[in-house]
């Protein structure tokens, strides 16, 4: 058994993980949610993201925080750019699965051909060092990342209740046709949305940036199981990826200190199999 | 008020309505009644912009609204009660109503608006914050309702209010028309029911396989072989 | 390019490919041709269940995956190549079919749910592979195995039996696509309901298809494994599998059987034929943007694309079509007074969340007769016609056709009894032909049918309804009138003892219902018992037998047509409550 300091250790990774996940969810669960939009692209944008934030850093010398100036404003572009694109072509939600996909392909290979595939680690000491609790750890830029999400999280879920753009995207969501009867700009939300989802992805890059070890491949890894933080949060829900976030980092890690580290995967997929057999209308 | 010529609707090359034209006057209450599948429904949705017009002409207020796109009919002071009330489920019912004044100019009106609505409606405001979704039938007309007065109307569009409901609801639901009559909205009724909306109504047309087949005032409408012709058949 | 040439160069192409090895290349082509028989395998097995039925799975990985692991254990246990190969696919098939079993059942399964279901079973899979004995962390190393060498080569033998496995699966598909099983799956692919509705057994077919699909990628996956030498879960169970068999087929065309494989071709040479530093990330972006384009310019694919552009064969001259009613005509005699029941309702109920939309209905159609069902809007017409169809199933209350019972059967089985519908707003199979849609109501109907005779019967029912002019269009190049009787064609053809037709006139301008009402007046001369869902009522004057009325769930009244539209009850209902 496990010391009470390892499990509380482990507990805490697993918050602050969900976190990430939380942070990288939000804007596929807004996209996927109100737009029916499936916006695979996200992750691949995130760590356009996070390359950006580590060029600026390593090239150029700005502290980190200037990305999360810098970055999003210039990705809510991308996304007002993709939503266009979408319109036009009037885009089903399964087509935007595969042409997310292409469009995934197509940034990697851009990162690949700007950084190479060698791995690239952002040093910013200042961000690495961790915190003390006791005999835990609370290391920096996780916990910031934490903080982000949240804040993110919860600043967009008072967006969509209590705005009249959020209501106006809510009732777009459930019956379009009836709420453009009553004035509401479908196409000029979406925009916005679309916008605000990008946006969220760079600042999720740049905490990615400074928490892990950057490669090209690694865009992959983390599609799986934000999907489920996604579908088990509840589609269209800013605050779902982030509660659904942390209850499967928490039990992924508790996993990981309690078995083999490698059975922590099992987790996540398997609740996100049992929600899809049992509550496909959920989705 | 309300001026409908020649109009042609159609989904994709089903015509739905052919050559239909009517009017309606300030402060009149019309009815349109006819049998299912007559193109009521179609009728209504073409007048609240969400169906494009094939031909015709459509003019409200002397301005001619035939190609607007949907989401600037509602500013123009036209509401729509849809068929089968079409809330938004998952938002409350304050939600709801919110929505009905959307439009900038609505928006300013907000709280004076609700405070409308709930006193027309008092079984409303303690269920503000319930999900529109969890209401009864009855009630989710009242917001349907309630939704469309939000936008301040001069024209209210009501497509088959009495759907679904029980006989007693619906007398309710005919009184509340009613009352919006007199208080000086323009109304466009359009029902199955031809017995009830003919009674509230002071002048009718009568719409069968997508043409006007009748028109006139509505007691005689109601006496008329036309009528009997077009929901049972010729007898 | 006609057929005969077509197959001389295919054959041609796959007798060269065959030779290659006996010219001794270097070991560098015959790999990158091996490359591409393998990503050939996979494409074109994925499409077998994905491209035809239009269930995109992303899990081909785990069944790829299967294949692999399965191979390295039977191998590494000393078991002969040839008998450890086709385990290895057999292991895999019974993984697929194992989760399809499941995964099949999910009423209103969406197209991307099941893709991203299909996704975590991968990574399910591969998380059990590696933290047990199958893998355990380390990987598996088959450098051991011994490898008989062809020409001199072991780099020749894994290329043959890659070309082996590659040719196995296109010819498959081929088939799968000539077949019944394959009609099945590109109608399931357009609307599943209406599939099973025509008599297609949907859950069985997926099921079967999905299990070849994933047998083939294990038993690409057990050639892979030799390829390799070394198996690691991360590289086995990589998300790239998955994703890049969908873009591959996507590519050159989901619904084909040589689309993937043409996509893969195409994919694999821009991937790893452009070999060497910058140019290598140039390629992979190109395939991205292609998939992009693809999507949005090309849904087909390649294949798609060049099947529209072959001109369509010349339409047989139509008969006149008086000539061919009597030829169609049944030996029934015409019904003469009261006719034996043919379907019976007992107290049939069914309610959806709270809403009573049958309370409790009772009422018989009788041989031979066309029976008006009428009602007010909400009184449970289509209702009914859904539940004696089975798409619904009854709360209570039993349904019988000629003393079958019908309750609790799949609709599939219904159809087959003897039972069809049409749609208000016509439903035909928007990627078939007006006659393949005809033909495969043919091949599931009451009757069974091979496909040939199938499509030839559909000629007939082509002219009965007029529609033999067009029986190459698409169904979207037909006009409303058109469409309606191509679902009156389709229905006729499963040949039903009993054919439920909602509002088939809706829509139709004063002529074109002239026609339609004739239409349905030769159908019950045929002998086909007729229920006539309607509100025209002029229509249902002129055309029906008897007449039943619906009200909120309930028979209000049922009778000769007069007697029933002047009885008072149906007078109020209808017009609503009392006037003089």
């Amino acid at each position: 058994m496990p010391s009470f300091t390892l499990l509380a250790q482990s507990v805490l990774s697993g918050l602050l993980v969900g976190g990430l996940y939380g942070l990288l969810g939000l804007g596929l669960t807004l996209s996927w949610g109100l737009l029916r939009l499936i916006n695979l692209a996200h992750f691949a944008l995130a760590f356009l993201g996070a390359y950006l934030t580590y060029t600026l850093s390593t090239a150029f010398g700005l502290d980190p925080l200037w990305s999360l100036v810098l970055v999003p404003p210039a990705f809510f572009g991308l996304g007002v750019l993709g939503q266009l694109l979408f319109a036009r072509f009037g885009v089903t939600q399964f087509g935007s699965l595969l042409v997310t996909f292409g469009l995934t392909v197509m940034i990697e290979s851009l990162i690949q051909w700007g950084w190479t595939a060698d791995y690239r680690r952002l040093e910013a000491p200042a961000w690495t060092a961790s915190w003390r609790i006791g005999p835990l750890f609370v290391p920096r830029a996780e916990l910031l990342a934490l903080s982000a999400a949240v804040a993110l999280a919860g600043l967009t879920w008072i967006w969509l209740r209590y705005t009249w753009a959020g209501k106006g995207l809510r009732a777009c969501a459930e019956d379009p046709e009836i709420a453009a009867a009553f004035g509401v700009n479908r196409r000029r939300l979406a925009l916005v949305l679309s916008g605000l989802g990008a946006a969220f992805a760079g600042v999720a890059g740049a905490f990615v940036a400074l928490i892990y070890t950057l490669a090209p491949s690694q865009i992959y890894a983390w599609i799986g199981v934000v999907f489920a933080a996604v579908i088990l949060g509840g589609l269209g829900n800013p605050l779902g990826p982030l509660v659904a976030g942390v209850v499967i980092g928490v039990t992924e890690a508790l996993t990981m200190a309690l078995t083999a580290p490698a059975w922590a995967p099992l987790v996540s997929f398997s609740l996100l199999i049992l929600v899809l057999l049992l509550r496909p209308d959920r989705v | 008020m309300l001026e409908i010529e020649g109009l042609q609707v159609a989904y994709g090359d089903a015509i739905a309505l052919w050559d239909v034209s009517l009017t309606v006057g300030e402060r009149e209450l019309v009815a349109v009644v006819g049998p299912n599948g007559s193109g009521k429904t179609t009728l209504v949705n073409a007048i609240g912009g969400l169906l494009p017009v094939r031909e015709g002409r459509l003019r409200f207020g002397g301005e001619d609204l035939t190609r607007l796109p949907p989401h600037a009919i509602s500013s123009r002071g036209i509401a729509i009660v849809p068929e089968g009330r079409r809330l938004f489920e998952g938002m409350t019912v304050e939600e709801n109503l919110e929505i009905g004044c959307y439009t900038p100019s609505a928006r300013v009106a907000r709280d004076t608006s609700l405070e409308r609505v709930y006193a027309m409606f008092p079984v409303l405001r303690p269920r503000r914050r319930q999900a529109a979704g969890t209401l009864s039938g009855g009630e989710q007309q009242m917001v349907a309702i309630g939704r469309a007065l939000m936008v301040g109307p001069r024209l209210l569009l009501l497509d088959e209010p009495s759907l679904g409901l029980a006989p007693a609801i619906v007398d309710r639901v005919f009184q509340v028309v009613e009352a919006l009559h007199r208080a000086g909205t323009a109304v466009l009724l359009v029902e199955q029911n031809a017995g009830r909306a003919l009674r509230v109504a002071r002048r009718a047309y009568v719409l069968a396989e997508g043409r006007i087949v009748s028109e006139g005032p509505a007691e005689r409408l109601l006496a008329e072989p036309h009528i009997r012709s077009a929901y049972l058949g010729e007898l | 390019m006609p057929r005969l040439a077509a197959r001389a160069a295919l054959l041609a192409l796959g007798l060269g490919l065959l030779l290659v090895p006996a010219a001794r290349p270097p070991a560098f082509y015959e790999s990158f041709l091996y490359l591409v028989f393998h990503w050939v395998a996979l494409a074109t097995s994925w499409t077998i269940l994905s491209g035809f039925s239009g269930y995109f799975s992303f899990g081909h990985g785990a069944f790829f995956g299967a294949g692999v692991y399965a191979a390295a254990m039977l191998l590494t246990a000393g078991l002969p190549l040839l008998v450890a190969l086709p385990l290895a696919g057999l292991a895999a098939a019974l993984f697929g079919v194992g989760v399809g079993a499941v995964v099949f059942r999910v009423r209103r399964l969406r197209g991307e749910l099941f893709a991203l279901l299909t996704l975590a079973v991968t990574f399910v899979l591969a998380t059990i592979v590696l933290n047990t004995r199958i893998d355990g962390g380390p990987g598996v190393y088959l450098n051991a195995v011994p490898l008989p060498r062809i020409v001199g080569s072991t780099t020749a033998t894994l290329y043959l039996l890659g070309l082996a496995v590659a040719a196995t699966t296109v010819a498959t598909a081929y088939a799968v696509q000539g077949a019944r099983w394959g009609a099945g799956l590109f109608a399931i692919h357009d609307d599943e309901d209406v599939a099973e509705v025509l008599g297609v057994p949907t859950y069985r077919y997926k099921l079967l298809a999905l299990g070849l699909a994933s047998g083939l990628a294990g038993v690409a996956g057990a050639v892979h494994a030799l390829f390799v030498t070394y198996v690691t879960v991360a590289e086995t169970f990589s998300i790239v599998v998955p994703l890049y068999v969908v873009l591959m087929s996507v590519v050159g065309g989901a619904r084909h059987w040589l689309g993937p494989a043409l996509g893969a071709t195409l994919v694999t040479v821009l991937m790893y034929g452009v070999t060497g530093g910058e140019t290598a990330v140039v390629g992979r972006a190109l395939v991205g943007l292609t998939l992009v384009l693809v999507i949005l310019f090309l849904p087909g694919g390649i294949t798609g694309r060049l099947a529209r552009r072959r001109p369509a064969p010349l339409a047989a001259p139509a008969p006149a079509a008086t000539s061919t009613l009597s030829a169609l005509a049944i030996s029934r005699s015409l019904p003469g007074p009261p006719a034996a029941p043919l379907l019976v309702c007992t107290d049939v109920r069914k309610a959806f969340r709270g809403l009573q939309a049958l309370g409790g209905v009772s009422l018989e159609v009788r041989e031979g007769e066309i029976l008006g069902l009428v009602g007010p809007n909400g009184s449970g017409k289509s209702t009914l016609i859904n539940v004696i169809s089975g798409h619904f199933r009854a709360d209570a209350g039993e349904i019988a056709l000629g003393g079958v019972r019908l309750g609790g059967r799949a609709a599939h089985q219904i159809a087959r009894l003897g039972v069809a519908r049409t749609y208000q707003i016509p439903r035909p199979f928007a990627h078939l032909t007006v006659r393949e849609n005809v033909a495969l109501a043919g091949m599931f109907g009451r009757v069974d049918r091979p496909r040939r005779t199938a499509e030839r019967e559909a000629n007939r029912w082509l002219e009965f309804t007029g529609l033999a002019q067009r029986a190459d269009a698409l169904p979207a190049a037909l006009n409303l009138h058109q469409r309606k009787f191509l679902e009156l064609a389709r229905a006729l053809a499963s040949e039903p003892r009993l054919v439920m037709l909602d509002e088939v006139l809706s829509g139709l301008a004063p002529g074109e219902m002239a026609d339609a009402t004739r239409l349905v007046r030769d159908i019950r001369d045929r002998g086909t018992t007729v229920v006539f869902v309607e509100h025209i009522m002029r229509a249902v004057m002129e055309l029906t037998d008897r007449v039943v009325v619906l009200d909120a769930g309930s028979l209000i009244a049922s009778g000769a047509p007069r007697d029933v539209m002047r009885d008072p009850r149906v007078v109020e209902r209808y017009l609503g409550t009392t006037h003089a």
